[in-house]
């Protein structure tokens, strides 16, 4: 019996292991990671802080910008980030109907995209007129930021609150670059998870099955009842009374996100990330 | 002059006049109540309060006439006592309830003649068959027990049971709640009103069957019924033919407790069931009173097999009247195992994969 169990332990970790790298094609991380240590295909030369209202200080700019630079060229994804007073008319006339937070994350999106930015990369966007900030994540990145933009921003929320853009910026910075370093091995712990919280359920169904089986060996048991024993028809109610005594009320305030998820696509490109109001 | 009191429904503490509120106010836990409600409460509780009665009539069974004593013999088991009542032709040489020798004592021991007596309607061959279908299918019983089963020892044994029947009157007070939920701005709110239930009533019981043999495991023979007593005939020492009766060992008497406690029970549940539209239901006061209690002794058909395996005893019993079959079989822990990690490890690919695969496609 013990080979038994043996067997069927060492059966289904193979099966797990042959039907989880069934699904892993070229494209995924695992041949990426017998690759370079870039995330993308390469960056842009631009700019990586385009800061219109001078909300960091010139010499900070220039620490921040070389910053983003390196870690843009050494994980070949471009990393920016705009800092402007108000969005674009033209965002603001065409989708007057959605929401700022939104506009401001298609403002990154379409900023993203005209100033001809990589495939690969991702943009941090915050407009001071309303206090609303988006991030928004392009191709390698795109569903990476689209699970993890409210995270990243959690981290920046203080320095934001006070209004000190250049730490915020470097908080952003920091937050990319653990981001990207722990890319390759991301897929590694993502399946690990998986796997326990299967085995898990897993468990709990096989529990649930052999119990049901044997509950199938036991057919004896006390009756604590008769119902089987009413005389039909001889149920007769002669007084039904109810009497309201008294009422409680609990409220629970709702747990309410500041942030909110949105995917933009034009210009040929789709990205995803979310924003909220800081 | 009598001084008024009154009882909070919630704490239990005394209630007094609040004058700032102009309500009844409970000082203990602040709870508020109308004046008028209190008192029709009090007013409903005290018209319908009875206290319980769950007496009977236990005049059960007759006593023999010579003719119908020396048409039937009694042996009596040594090993767990059974006093076991045989027709006169009829022979044996084992215990139907232990298996055991039994010896011949002398003549007729007495005890109550049954009312009446449910003939057996299904045989020996359909017992056996009864048996092998009640091992079938059952995949964590060992294979060896199947193997081994001493489907031959299968007897048939007429049971003595107490019959009782009875009007139930009952007067119910319940403590019901209603609950609401909803949202209010950024709130979630839940609502929950309080009600006191009374419900009063009457209801009849016919034929619940209390085994009267001590020998004989209380919930096997719960589980084989029902039984259909209007197939019930008057009882003739020619029934026993082929088979054997066991003599009751625990009176009708020392059965009531059992019976009055399946009607409790039944009749909560029955008033119950008039007040589905409460979310909580819980029970403050159950009164009973029992009417028209009438008791009969009588004997039930049953296939009983006993059988020792890995040194613990298992019994089964077939309903000789409606073939429902009873007993508990062993389980094999190897097996158990098996099914368990067998399952465990299939389910674990199938959700893994499917995740995973659902991961890549982007869809989680």
């Amino acid at each position: 019996m013990k080979k038994d169990i043996k067997a069927i332990i060492f059966t289904t970790l193979c099966m797990v292991a042959a039907c989880l790298f069934m699904f892993v094609d070229g494209s995924t991380p695992v041949s990426a990671a017998e690759e370079s240590e870039k995330v993308g295909k390469g960056c842009s030369d631009n700019y990586r802080i385009y800061d219109y209202t001078d909300a960091i200080d010139d010499s900070e700019e220039e620490q921040l910008e070389q910053r983003l630079w390196n870690i843009s060229n050494k994980y070949g994804v471009d990393v920016a980030v705009i800092i402007d007073w108000e969005r674009p008319s033209s965002i603001e006339s065409e989708y007057s109907y959605k929401d700022e937070v939104w506009r401001t994350n298609e403002y990154a999106h379409q900023f993203y995209n005209a100033y001809e930015y990589s495939d690969d990369g991702v943009i941090f966007a915050l407009v001071q007129s309303d206090r609303s900030w988006g991030i928004q994540g392009f191709g390698a990145l795109e569903k990476t930021i689209g699970s993890k933009y409210d995270s990243i921003f959690e981290e920046m929320k203080s320095d934001l609150s006070a209004d000190r853009y250049g730490d915020a910026v470097g908080v952003f910075a920091d937050e990319m670059e653990s981001l990207l370093a722990g890319f390759k091995t991301q897929w590694i712990k993502d399946l690990a998870f998986i796997i326990v919280v299967s085995l898990v359920i897993g468990l709990i169904i096989g529990l649930i099955r052999a119990s049901a089986l044997k509950a199938q060996l036991k057919s004896v048991a006390v009756k604590t009842e008769a119902s089987d024993y009413i005389v039909p028809g001889s149920f007769n109610l002669r007084n039904s009374r109810d009497f309201f005594l008294y009422k409680t009320v609990s409220r629970v305030k709702r747990e309410s996100s500041s942030s909110s998820g949105s995917s933009h696509s034009s210009g040929g490109r789709s990205s995803s990330g979310g924003g909220g109001h800081y | 002059m009598a001084l008024l009191e009154y009882k909070c429904p919630c704490c239990s503490g005394a209630i007094e006049y609040n004058s700032t509120v102009g309500k009844m106010k409970c000082p203990y836990c602040d709870t508020e109540f109308e004046m008028e409600t209190l008192k029709e409460m009090d007013e409903a509780i005290s018209e319908d309060t009875v206290n319980d009665d769950l007496s009977w009539d236990t005049k059960a069974g007759s006593e023999w006439s010579d003719s119908e004593a020396s048409g039937v013999v009694s042996y009596e088991c040594k090993s767990c006592g059974a006093k076991i009542t045989f027709d006169a032709t009829t022979t044996a040489s084992s215990c139907p309830f232990c298996d055991n020798p039994i010896v011949m004592t002398a003549g007729f021991v007495g005890g109550l003649k049954p009312d009446f007596v449910i003939p057996f309607k299904l045989d020996k061959k359909a017992a056996k068959e009864g048996f092998l279908k009640h091992l079938t299918g059952k995949k964590l019983l060992p294979k060896v027990f199947k193997d081994q089963n001493h489907i031959d020892e299968i007897k048939g044994v007429y049971v003595p049971f107490w019959i009782f029947d009875s009007d139930a009157d009952a007067n119910m007070v319940f403590k019901g709640t209603k609950v609401r939920r909803y949202t209010s701005g950024s709130y979630d709110v839940t609502e929950t009103s309080y009600y006191r239930v009374l419900r009063s009533g009457n209801m009849s019981f016919a034929n619940i069957p209390v085994d009267g043999s001590e020998k004989m495991d209380d919930a096997l023979m719960d589980s084989v019924e029902p039984f259909d007593v209007k197939q019930g005939v008057e009882f003739q020492s020619a029934y026993l033919a082929g088979y054997c009766a066991d003599k009751y060992d625990v009176s009708a008497e020392d059965s009531i407790e059992r019976a009055n406690k399946r009607i409790r029970n039944s009749t909560e549940a029955a008033f119950k069931a008039t007040a589905a539209e409460y979310t909580t239901l819980t029970t403050e006061a159950n009164n009973i009173r029992l009417s028209n209690g009438k008791t009969r002794y009588a004997l039930l058909p049953l296939w009983i097999l006993n059988t020792t395996w890995n040194g613990e005893k298992y019994v089964f019993a077939m309903n000789g009247q409606t073939g429902k079959f009873v007993g508990n079989l062993p389980c094999d822990k190897g097996l158990y195992k098996k099914y368990l990690f067998s399952t465990a490890g299939i389910a674990t690919v199938i959700i893994a994969a499917g995740w995973y695969a659902l991961k890549l496609l982007g869809i989680l």
